[in-house]
């Protein structure tokens, strides 16, 4: 079916539409922090934790009312633990940050494995949060993306200039008087948050790609902080829009085809970088 | 002869401090006084605590035992006074290739001072582009701060630790990587920086020909610092001993020279003074 006429009849597809633009713009801001901090593999390790939230979810609230919304606030708690913990772990302990990950990552993976056997249930579900089910959401999922995500955007747009600094220059910013350690623990509030509310749309697996590409992408195109930025939007936008309409004209899963057209596109970007720097 | 802990004017004061990493100790019972307007050099060998001792005196790490005061206060409790100290760090502790202009890097340095929820406004930006011009950067203003010669880099680094009006300027190797010819304009801008905005300096560096020519005193750490009594000339014996720490601190010839024009001008005695 034509996806522009889809939007306009179902409600469903227009949930799909808000919440894939939305996962696609806050997770492409964060993104240039998770680049330039090099904070890829913690992104994974807290998305991944996430399968807990959702199982533990899953477990206690299915037969709720509004199972989702409570799916969602039970997934930023976990989420938010587990950044915490690692952060905590890494800053007073002879622990490094991978190895911290790594326990956090496997630990709560198999919290979430554990929570599902608990359920001896039909399990179904499980898979659309593993790999993203964004034609599933609801109007309360909707309502979790837009406040997660306002306010990660607004601690993003309070805090620009601190976090600039912060991730240029740790060591200057601190003998400064920014209070570094803080905004570490706030950047990694706000990857928790961004995971919770790109679950759903994209999947705990395929978050990280969410959460690097469009930054790494951006990165490759500018030299300068702002425009990074606003390319990672472009790029983080613009995939979740190719892709949702790709997966539906061929009928295909959204998560992956929004990740796959990311990739594409940083493909070719590097593509012609190269190129460029051999002529 | 332990280091006097009373100077005129001090803006460190350094008192019995020990300091350990993991109980491995890195400076022991270091007692110490710079006064105000004093550009000192700190020598020694790699591992003698002098980045410890730079992070102690910005209150990036706490005393083991001991007191350590920067205008008059411990560093961690400076608030919002913290400007007062500029800070232009080692340049590995720095990524290169992060995408900002040399503009926003300067400017980087009045945020702490602005405050959160506020926006530089015309006074900070005009501070950023007075700084510019003094360093000779403002031609390099909209490139990428990795695209810089390293000289390059650390004028805009020293930039960056100016634009929130400090009064101590702490420097950790920032002529490592800049050539002879360099390291000189350097120094001498060092000079002009100090002499211009009234600054105290401290620097710690591998370069101890150049950094003993141009600093008022030197002082050698490894682990613990002793101050010498008298003001003497610098030789190429003197230095061996110092890099040996032997001898730990001693008036350069420009102090020994200040210290002659001040005994002339006035009864106080420069002796003791870091």
């Amino acid at each position: 079916m034509n996806f522009f006429r889809a939007v306009a009849e179902y409600e469903f597809m227009r949930q799909a539409l808000v919440a894939g633009v939305v996962v696609g713009l806050v997770s492409s801001v964060l993104s240039v922090y998770v680049v330039l901090k090099r904070m890829a593999f913690i992104g994974a390790g807290i998305s991944h934790s996430a399968f807990g939230g959702v199982a533990l979810g899953l477990l206690i609230f299915q037969s709720a009312e509004r199972p989702d919304l409570w799916i969602s606030l039970i997934t930023a708690g976990f989420c938010l633990s587990v950044a915490f913990a690692i952060g905590a772990t890494t800053q007073r302990g002879p622990i490094s940050a991978d190895s911290a990950i790594g326990i956090f990552f496997a630990s709560t993976m198999a919290l979430g494995v554990l929570f599902v056997g608990l359920r001896k249930q039909y399990t179904a579900d499980v898979f659309g949060y593993l790999f993203g089910s964004i034609l599933s959401v609801t109007r309360d999922d909707v309502i979790a993306i837009l406040v997660l995500a306002t306010l990660v955007l607004l601690a993003i747009g309070l805090l620009f200039k601190e976090l600039l600094f912060y991730s240029f220059d740790e060591s200057m910013a601190q003998a400064s008087g920014l209070p570094v350690p803080a905004l570490h623990h706030l950047l990694l509030a706000l990857l928790a948050l961004t995971i919770v509310v790109a679950v759903k749309v994209v999947g705990i697996v395929l978050i990280s790609a969410f959460l690097v590409i469009p930054g790494a992408t951006a990165r490759l195109l500018s030299g300068r902080f702002r425009r990074m930025m606003a390319l990672s939007v472009l790029i983080g936008v613009g995939s979740a829009l190719a892709g949702l309409v790709i997966s539906s004209y061929w009928d295909i899963p959204s998560g992956a085809t929004i990740v796959l057209t990311q990739f594409a596109i940083f493909g070719a970007v590097a593509s012609l970088r190269r190129k460029r720097a051999v002529a | 002869m332990m280091g006097a802990i009373e100077c005129p004017n001090p803006v460190i004061t350094v008192d019995h401090l020990w300091f350990a990493y993991d109980d491995v100790p890195v400076i022991e019972d270091l007692s110490f006084c710079v006064s105000e307007g004093i550009f000192i050099g700190i020598v020694g060998p790699n591992g003698g605590g002098k980045t410890t001792l730079l992070r102690l005196v910005l209150g990036l790490l706490r005393p083991n035992q001991g007191r350590i005061e920067v205008f008059g206060q411990p560093p961690e409790r400076l608030g919002r006074r913290r400007h007062l100290i500029g800070y232009v760090p080692q340049r590995q502790q720095v990524d290169w290739s992060f995408p900002a202009s040399v503009r926003e890097v300067v400017a980087m340095g009045g945020y702490a001072k602005l405050g959160p929820l506020r926006w530089p406004g015309p006074r900070m930006t005009a501070r950023v582009e007075e700084l510019l011009e003094l360093m000779g950067m403002r031609e390099h203003a909209g490139a990428q701060i990795g695209s810089l010669s390293v000289g390059q880099q650390q004028r805009v680094f020293i930039a960056r630790a100016l634009v929130a009006e400090p009064r101590l300027l702490i420097l950790d190797e920032p002529t490592v990587g800049v050539d002879s010819a360099g390291r000189q304009s350097f120094y001498e801008l060092i000079l002009d920086l100090k002499a211009r905005f009234g600054l105290t300096v401290l620097m710690v560096s591998h370069d101890i020909d150049q950094l003993a020519h141009y600093a008022d005193q030197m002082a050698c750490l490894n682990r613990a610092v002793y101050w010498h009594d008298h003001a003497e000339r610098l030789s190429d014996e003197v230095l061996n001993h110092v890099y040996a720490c032997e001898l730990d601190a001693f008036y350069t010839e420009r102090a020994a020279r200040a210290a002659d024009h001040a005994a002339d001008q006035s009864p106080d005695h420069p002796e003791g003074r870091v």
